[in-house]
């Protein structure tokens, strides 16, 4: 196969992976949030914060694709 | 600007037969936030409520339960407001009026739902037991006779055979279930009973009818299709009687909740045997005009007085430009700055929305939702969602700003050979060749590289303001010192994090090894070391390990080129989908590709609006907030309020 497509498919298994990776993260401290939320409204701020925190990997593997597609 | 609103701690004294005149004085002047007094002491005590606040209360809950039928929507403007003289006049009255009419109807609705639960369940019983085609009088009373009428699941009449012969069996089937009627003799009902019991048996009680099933049934229909009528004629009955008294009523919500906040002031302040004293804390600039209608009102009996206190802890009233307002409620859903803190809001409300727009950035995006949210804001009137709005309307205008920045028009390019014009009306249309020299300042599919870094550099300033303002809380709170080793040094470990990478973009654009020396990383190391020398001595070695914490923060910044390369992607797809491979099909080629297209570029729109919000909303809460903001701090709640369905006089 030619490097081209081998790099294609590296740079969407990095940002696929990551966010599979992310979102497996994310759900449980979705659904604690959210039953915060339900407790006290006030959390909502908190709640967003606490819960995006794995998505910076999703973020890295963005970078990695990136890198490898563009240089 | 950046602060919330500078406060003075007050003490209102006066003699105690005045308390019940200031308590609306204050009211009126809607300024002072009061302190509630806890600690009682030999002298002082939490004063009584006045007299009338048990009166007055007890006609709000009248008020209220009758408004609760009423339905108010929010944002609902009165067409007439009543003056508080012409309320007061006829209090008791009116409020009784209101009841009587309302209440007298309200109690007649409920005895016909009562009688209509009681006619249907009489019905529910009666069309089985006529599929038994047995007269309605011969089920009932007989001396030696017991009469099983119900539901079973199958015929029991072998079962029953077992307990005795003397018996008689009748079944009919109804809606899959089989309904019978057993007649035995009373030796043996007890036993017949049980085993009617193996085939779950579900009793009807047989009604006492002296007409026939028919007849009945007709009876109950017309007498549920009147009580229906009535039912529906006094419901209309009592909306329309809310409606047109519905700013009375508002009204006298508003007056009675004023009244008994007033009345019920002196549970909040201390009391002497003489005396009394509020304490609050109310913002510098009212202060002059504060005291002097407070003792131009008492004669001079009542005073405020300035305290210099130790214990200062004054509320946090918001204090931004018009424009900036609605970008409060997102600082509240995160926390209330504390009274010293700087409040972000300003810096939101112009980050926000350029965020957003680089993000989205479409000029066809953009006005469809300049559209709908200022279509939106004609239908929710309540503060919140108007507020959202707002912050949708500058977004809206970002996005389109920043789709001629880009050059897009859903997706597709608005100058350029390829332009929107040379496809649809050709390449030798007249807009098409004058646009055909120009090139948009950056397209986002091509210039992805540069844009990267753009957007960390865009990270990298946005935490700088954010780093600049932790030094100046820190400083507030707690000193120079503590700055200099919890804020100053992550300010420094940004500034080595940026030169790092700029270092590593040099390196790499010139095709030398990564981590070959420049001028770049040269920079970085004494920034480096500083950080690792501040943060040792501060906060310990442990936390050198934040350092990937903020490098993430960085890079986390790349999102907002991602989420835009995302909704492009979206845009040109759709496009080339109804345009390249359905339009040129035939006819139903043409229909088909515009449900795609609508419906593409509907989702990519929701999407559009939901995905830019969220994730400038997450890069303010966690990238920027987070490195100052501290939050809690009580929300600024003064004594009184604006008048809305009443006038003072």
């Amino acid at each position: 196969m030619a490097v081209e497509g081998m790099v294609a498919i590296g740079a969407g298994l990095a940002v696929g992976l990551a966010g599979i990776g992310a979102g497996l993260g994310e759900q449980g401290i979705g659904a604690a949030a959210v039953g915060a939320m339900a407790e006290d409204p006030g959390f909502f701020g908190r709640g967003l914060l606490m819960t995006v925190i794995p998505e910076t990997i999703v973020i890295f593997g963005l970078v990695v694709s990136f890198l490898l597609m563009f240089m | 600007m950046l602060e919330p609103v500078r406060m003075v701690k007050v003490s209102v004294v006066g003699p105690k037969e005045y308390l019940e005149k200031t308590s609306s004085t204050l009211y009126r002047l809607n300024g002072l936030h009061i302190e509630d007094y806890r600690e009682e002491d030999e002298y002082f005590k939490i004063g009584e409520p006045l007299e009338r606040a048990s009166k007055l209360s007890k006609l709000l809950v009248s008020v209220r339960s009758l408004l609760s039928y009423a339905g108010v929507k929010g944002g609902y403007e009165p067409e007439r407001v009543f003056s508080v003289s012409e309320l007061d006049k006829e209090l008791d009255v009116k409020v009784r009026e209101l009841e009587e009419v309302i209440n007298s109807r309200i109690s007649r609705i409920k005895e016909i739902e009562e009688r209509l639960r009681k006619i249907s369940d009489e019905r529910r019983a009666l069309i089985p037991l006529k599929t038994l085609e047995i007269p309605p009088d011969l089920l009932t009373g007989y001396r030696n006779l017991e009469v099983f009428v119900g539901f079973v699941r199958s015929n029991p009449f072998e079962k029953i055979v077992e307990v005795t012969k003397d018996f008689e069996i009748f079944t009919a089937e109804y809606s899959g279930e089989i309904v019978i009627a057993v007649f035995v003799k009373k030796d043996y009902a007890d036993d017949v009973f049980r085993t009617l019991q193996e085939f779950a048996f579900k009793e009807i009680s047989v009604p006492v009818l002296d007409v026939g099933y028919d007849e009945r049934l007709s009876q109950i229909d017309s007498e549920e299709s009147e009580l229906k009528e009535e039912l529906a004629r006094l419901k209309e009955e009592i909306n329309r009687y809310q409606q047109d008294n519905l700013d009375l009523l508002l009204a006298l919500e508003e007056h009675l909740s004023i009244e008994l906040e007033k009345s019920e002031l002196p549970l909040r302040v201390a009391t002497s045997k003489y005396a009394f004293v509020v304490v609050g804390y109310i913002p510098e600039d009212m202060f002059d005009s504060f005291q002097k209608e407070l003792s131009r009102e008492s004669g001079g009996k009542v005073v405020a007085l300035k305290v210099n206190d130790r214990e200062f802890n004054p509320p946090t009233a918001l204090k931004n430009p018009v424009f900036a307002k609605p970008f409060e409620l997102l600082t509240k859903s995160y926390a209330i700055p504390k009274y010293n803190e700087i409040d972000p809001t300003l810096i939101m409300s112009i980050c926000f929305p350029l965020f957003f727009g680089f993000m989205l950035g479409d000029i066809g995006y953009g006005l469809v939702i300049l559209a709908f949210s200022l279509w939106l804001s004609t239908k929710f009137r309540t503060e919140g969602w108007q507020s959202l709005l707002k912050v949708l309307k500058y977004s809206a205008i970002t996005t389109i700003i920043f789709g001629f920045v880009y050059a897009e028009f859903f997706g597709f390019e608005i100058v350029g050979e390829e332009s929107i014009f040379a496809k649809f009306l050709g390449h030798e249309n007249a807009i098409a060749k004058a646009v055909a020299g120009y090139h948009p300042v950056t397209n986002r599919l091509h210039d992805a590289p540069m844009l990267l870094v753009l957007t960390i550099g865009v990270g990298v300033l946005h935490m700088s303001m954010a780093y600049v303002i932790g030094i100046r809380n820190v400083i507030k709170e707690h000193g120079w010192k503590h700055a200099i080793e919890e804020k100053l040094n992550w300010f420094f470990a940004l500034i080595s994090i940026a030169f790092i990478i700029t270092g590593f973009i040099i390196n790499n654009t010139a095709g030398m090894p990564v981590f070959q020396l420049n001028i770049a990383y040269m920079i970085a190391i004494p920034f480096f070391l500083a950080w690792a020398v501040l943060t040792i001595i501060g906060e310990g070695p442990m936390f050198l390990i934040e350092y990937l914490t903020l490098l993430s923060n960085t890079i986390s910044y790349a999102r907002l080129l991602a989420v835009g390369l995302a909704s492009v992607g979206f845009a040109v797809a759709f496009n080339y989908m109804t345009f390249e491979m359905l339009w040129p099909s035939g006819p139903i080629g043409i229909l088909v590709g515009i449900l795609v297209f609508a419906i593409g570029h509907f989702i990519n729109i929701l999407l559009g609006i939901l995905d830019p919000g969220l994730q400038s909303l997450r890069l303010h809460y966690v990238e920027f907030f987070v490195k100052f903001f501290e939050g809690g701090g009580r929300i600024y709640d003064p004594f009184g309020r604006k008048r809305k369905y009443t006038k003072e006089d």
